[in-house]
């Protein structure tokens, strides 16, 4: 039924119906998948992206952007795919959430981008995002068929063909992700090899677990957090797991750079220029 | 009383006062009953310890620890973790409508006074499921961040000016494993 709902709500919507034998003959196929090419990859990313942006659009104010950018530059440098055409966007959009898409299209929203201290905190984040991408998260959590089961078949039907309406099919199914979320485990995955990227930039890699502690002070019941907090485990439990893997490992780093004031004069500029974005 | 203690390092920075200690104003509200360590590390002395619900400055941060004051006569200042302090002042309340986190330097202006620390809603529908779902795909947008992407020689040169030194790290093992 999952299936039929995440198609029917496409805009490509096609009937598509299948029965038991269907998605058994799938699974055994999906066993078989070979992984995605890099190309493919950061295509389906790029077509993710587009359906993210549409439903927030970018802040705008050309100098934030930059700025971002750098900084996400600057931390995927540090991880074992710093060749991927990474993109950072922030979104005009209050929610306080992150999103990453395969093949390196990093968004935060603006709701979050006002939660953070400094620099520090803003790069826990971006790099959080950044291992998601590294580590294939998204992909992965398609081709396994987790999202819906046919999402492998058409991963593998869109190798083959390239057909436009394969690509749509893809990156719909894709899409889907992104309201229901990631398996817990990689969240918390993403949380430590985050720090550590942070870390490795030089920056103070305590910049993520104090970010996340702000947001697990906003009240639950609050519509700001209602997606990302149904797309990620319990955010007080995230605190304390990095915490609990970051000791001992971690704490010397924590005396590199939080660089508050380079952000506050970013933040200070965009403040002061800010207009809605047209939604 | 101010609607969070978060709100104030940028009211704080807005009137251009970034110089000041702008963390100091910082609130918050114990999550449970707590030792205080003299220190920020697990062997440190104890500092005295505060109850659930105690309300407390945020003076410094350091790594996993907060240093945090009371506000008692005999005010208790020492380390506690962070994850035992929640932002904010009170107990936790329901949402306060029409508060939106995005308007913090607002706050001098309208004057609104928030029941909890950090309050999070939106007047207006956001970026949720739904949106998300019945999103027109938007490619110019997409098109329009590699107008503002970086290089490795310009990230390079952006975390140089500021002092940010590259170092080797290992990734963490899973504790749980
Ligand atoms: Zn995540």
């Amino acid at each position: 039924m999952l299936t039929i709902s995440l198609f029917m709500s496409a805009s490509t919507a096609l009937a598509f119906r299948f029965d038991t034998d269907a998605l058994k003959s799938m699974g055994d196929k999906l066993k078989q998948l070979k992984p995605v090419s890099e190309k493919d990859e950061i295509a389906l990313g790029k077509g993710i992206a587009a359906n993210l942006t549409g439903a927030a659009p970018l802040v705008n104010d050309a100098a934030l952007q930059r700025y971002v950018n750098q900084i996400g530059m600057w931390l995927a440098m540090h991880t074992d795919r710093p060749n991927l055409p990474w993109r950072f966007g922030v979104l005009d959009d209050m929610m306080v959430n992150a999103f990453a898409t395969p093949g390196g299209y990093v968004f935060i929203t603006r709701g979050l981008l006002m939660q953070c201290r400094d620099e520090a905190e803003l790069a826990g984040i971006l790099a959080h995002e950044i291992s998601h991408v590294t580590a294939r998260h998204a992909l992965e959590t398609m081709r396994k068929g987790a999202v819906a089961g046919l999402a492998g078949d058409v991963l593998g039907e869109y190798a083959k063909s390239k057909g436009h309406e394969g690509y749509s099919k893809l990156v719909n199914a894709g899409t889907e992700i992104y309201t229901r979320g990631l398996d817990k485990e990689d969240e918390f995955a993403a949380d430590r090899v985050g720090a550590v990227i942070a870390a490795r930039a030089g920056y103070d890699p305590y910049g993520l677990p104090s970010v996340l502690q702000t947001v697990a002070s906003i009240n639950p019941q609050s519509d700001a957090v209602a997606l990302m907090f149904k797309t990620h485990p319990n955010t007080a439990e995230r605190v304390e797991k990095v915490l609990v893997a970051m000791d001992g490992r971690l704490d010397k780093y924590s005396e590199q750079p939080k660089l508050q004031n380079r952000f506050a004069q970013v933040m200070q500029a965009h403040v002061a220029a800010y207009k809605p974005a047209k939604r | 009383m101010s609607r969070s203690g978060h709100s104030l390092i940028w009211l704080t920075m807005l009137c251009g006062l970034q110089t000041a200690p702008a963390l100091a104003a910082e609130r918050g509200t114990l999550r449970q009953d707590t030792v205080l360590m003299s220190a920020p590390y697990r062997d440190a002395t104890t500092a005295g310890d505060l109850k659930q619900n105690t309300t407390v400055t945020i003076q410094e941060r350091r790594g996993a620890w907060l240093r945090v004051r009371s506000d008692a006569k005999d005010a208790k200042d020492g380390w506690v973790r962070l994850h035992l302090v929640r932002i904010g002042e009170g107990a936790e309340k329901k949402t306060a409508t029409g508060e939106s986190l995005g308007m913090l330097w607002s706050v001098g202006q309208t004057g609104r006074s928030g029941a909890q620390g950090v309050v999070a809603t939106t007047g207006i529908r956001g970026f949720d499921a739904e949106a998300l779902r019945t999103a027109k795909p938007n490619p110019q947008a997409v098109q329009s961040m590699d107008g503002f992407s970086a290089n490795s020689d310009s990230a390079t040169a952006h975390a140089r000016s500021v002092g940010l030194k590259a170092q080797q790290v290992e990734f963490l093992p899973n504790p749980t494993e």
